[in-house]
């Protein structure tokens, strides 16, 4: 059973609203259409379609007004008797490259593990944490002696309503 | 001078260039400032095919286009020891490297700096075409074609200037030109994985040694492209960077056997030309409107190249441990570029490294 259509054009706003980092961050981790693919084979089709639906609602009804698009995240995304856990699932995900347990799945299945060894690398809490993956993007010999490049920790934050 | 070939350097890299010249053809640089305004030029030929062999090799996998990844990254780290060794050479003779001007990097398109602008050097994404420019880039000079400061057609006929230059006005100057503070020099403690050995400079000699080696990782040393009898192929022999392009674009490997003037014949490697991010070619800020994501995350990518430029600038004009500063800003840029790479421009395009200057 297939989703009833496409929504690679909602999955990339929703994400942006959940991680706190803009669309344009997210896509130059170039992870956008595994992790679409992730979600589309890991939950059934009408999951996958009511999640959307709802999330739609969410983004117009918040028109962009952060505080009122969280709160309805909250409130209409978040409980986890909701679509499977799916919204924190992909919160899960694009920080840490990994699927998180099933939460109705038998405990066998329930395992947590690396969508690609790429995902492992792109996790965006590394970027969160302005550090890099252990094991990959080595920042350069002595690096560690001084302050990390770039923007302070809470710079994606606070950009996130310009950007979408 | 005699005329035997010197013997290969330790590394066996292949090196045989003819003893120096005779004094003649010294009469192109008029002056000791026009010297150093060339070897600043030379800082902004090596700096300039950068941007243009990192903008290709981020383009591809390193792990399904193996082979040409390793090929362009071993030239392309070679380009920025180059760079150094002619900061190198300017500060021995009393000059100042100067790399953060907005002038410094060229705008691309480019022609190679003071070049007989006979190609444009581009930023686009790894495919025939752009390992063909890369072959001009490095296309080795005719053993007898004259010093030529301007309108060079080979950057080996730019050195064998700078070279003429050099010996020239040590040789008429009291005291000798080389007389520049020893402590500017960039030395191999500060200078690691990039290329080969970074050799100060202090004398003549070691100037020479420098654009020898400049020259020598380049194209070769002149006499062995059109010497059909000249073995100096070999898998454990480093060889310059035509030859190294010459296989990708052949898609074979050199045997000992091949000689310098014919395509390779050795066994074949796996070069997949379609592989490659599908980059818009010399991509520009201006392509974006201002404050845009694409525009920012652009503007981001200049602003972390104008710091690592700044870095490498103070380095080479009093600074040089700040050399190992640089080398995070090297890292936090390609990371930048390969972000870039990933952004689509909606007509099936990708964005890119502008590599363009920006104040900061």
């Amino acid at each position: 059973m297939t989703t009833s259509r496409n929504y690679t054009d909602l999955f990339l706003p929703i994400s942006a609203w959940l991680t706190g980092f803009d669309t344009t961050e997210l896509q130059a981790t170039g992870m956008t259409a595994t992790y679409y693919a992730t979600i589309t084979t890991k939950n059934t089709a009408s999951c996958i379609d009511d999640f959307f639906a709802q999330a739609e609602l969410v983004l117009q009804e918040g028109g962009g007004d952060e505080d009122k698009t969280n709160s309805l995240i909250a409130s209409q995304l978040f409980p986890t008797s909701c679509y499977n856990n799916l919204a924190q699932n992909i919160i899960t995900m694009w920080y840490t490259g990994e699927w998180a347990p099933d939460v109705n799945a038998a405990p066998s299945l329930a395992e947590a593990h690396n969508i690609s060894p790429n995902a492992y690398v792109q996790g965006l809490m590394w970027t969160a944490a302005s550090t890099h993956p252990p094991g990959a993007k080595q920042p350069g010999y002595g690096s560690w002696a001084d302050p990390p490049i770039g923007p302070p920790v809470d710079a994606p934050l606070t950009s996130i309503s310009n950007a979408r | 001078m005699s005329q035997h070939y010197q013997a290969p350097a330790p590394r066996r890299r292949q090196q045989l260039f003819r003893p120096d010249e005779p004094l003649h053809g010294c009469g192109l640089i008029t002056s000791l400032d026009s010297l150093r305004s060339h070897l600043q030029t030379a800082i902004e030929i090596e700096h300039s095919t950068i941007p243009t062999y990192l903008t290709t090799l981020y383009t591809i996998n390193p792990i399904t286009n193996a082979f040409a990844y390793q090929t362009i990254q071993s030239v392309v780290m070679e380009e920025m020891l180059h760079m150094t060794l002619a900061a190198n050479i300017m500060n021995a003779i009393g000059g100042h490297p100067a790399v953060n001007t907005n002038d410094f990097i060229p705008e691309y398109p480019t022609y190679l700096p003071h070049s007989d602008d006979a190609f444009l050097v581009p930023l686009q994404k790894f495919c025939k075409d752009t390992v063909d420019v890369f072959l001009k880039i490095e296309k080795p000079a005719h053993k007898f074609v004259p010093p030529e400061f301007n309108n060079y057609k080979t950057i080996g006929q730019f050195y064998k200037a700078v070279k003429y230059g050099l010996r020239y006005w040590d040789h008429v100057t009291p005291g000798g030109i080389f007389t520049g503070d020893k402590s500017l020099q960039v030395t191999c403690e500060q200078y690691y994985g990039g290329g080969g050995k970074l050799t100060a400079v202090y004398s003549l000699s070691d100037a020479v040694l420098a654009i020898n080696e400049i020259v020598g990782q380049g194209e070769g040393m002149d006499g062995t492209i059109e010497d059909p009898d000249q073995v100096f192929f070999g898998e454990d022999v480093e060889y310059a960077h035509y030859y190294k392009f010459n296989e990708i674009r052949h898609e074979r490997r050199y045997r000992p056997e091949d000689t310098a003037n014919c395509p390779p014949t050795g066994r074949r490697v796996h070069v997949d030309w379609d592989a490659a991010i599908n980059m818009h070619p010399n991509p520009k800020m201006k392509d974006y409107p201002v404050g845009s994501p694409l525009y920012n995350k652009t503007l981001d990518f200049n602003q972390s190249y104008m710091r690592l430029l700044t870095c490498i600038h103070d380095a080479f004009n009093g600074q040089p441990d700040l050399l190992m500063k640089a080398v995070p800003l090297m890292y936090d840029l390609k990371y930048k570029a390969l972000d870039l790479l990933n952004l689509p421009l909606g007509n099936g395009e990708m964005a890119g490294p502008s590599f363009e200057y920006v104040a900061i």
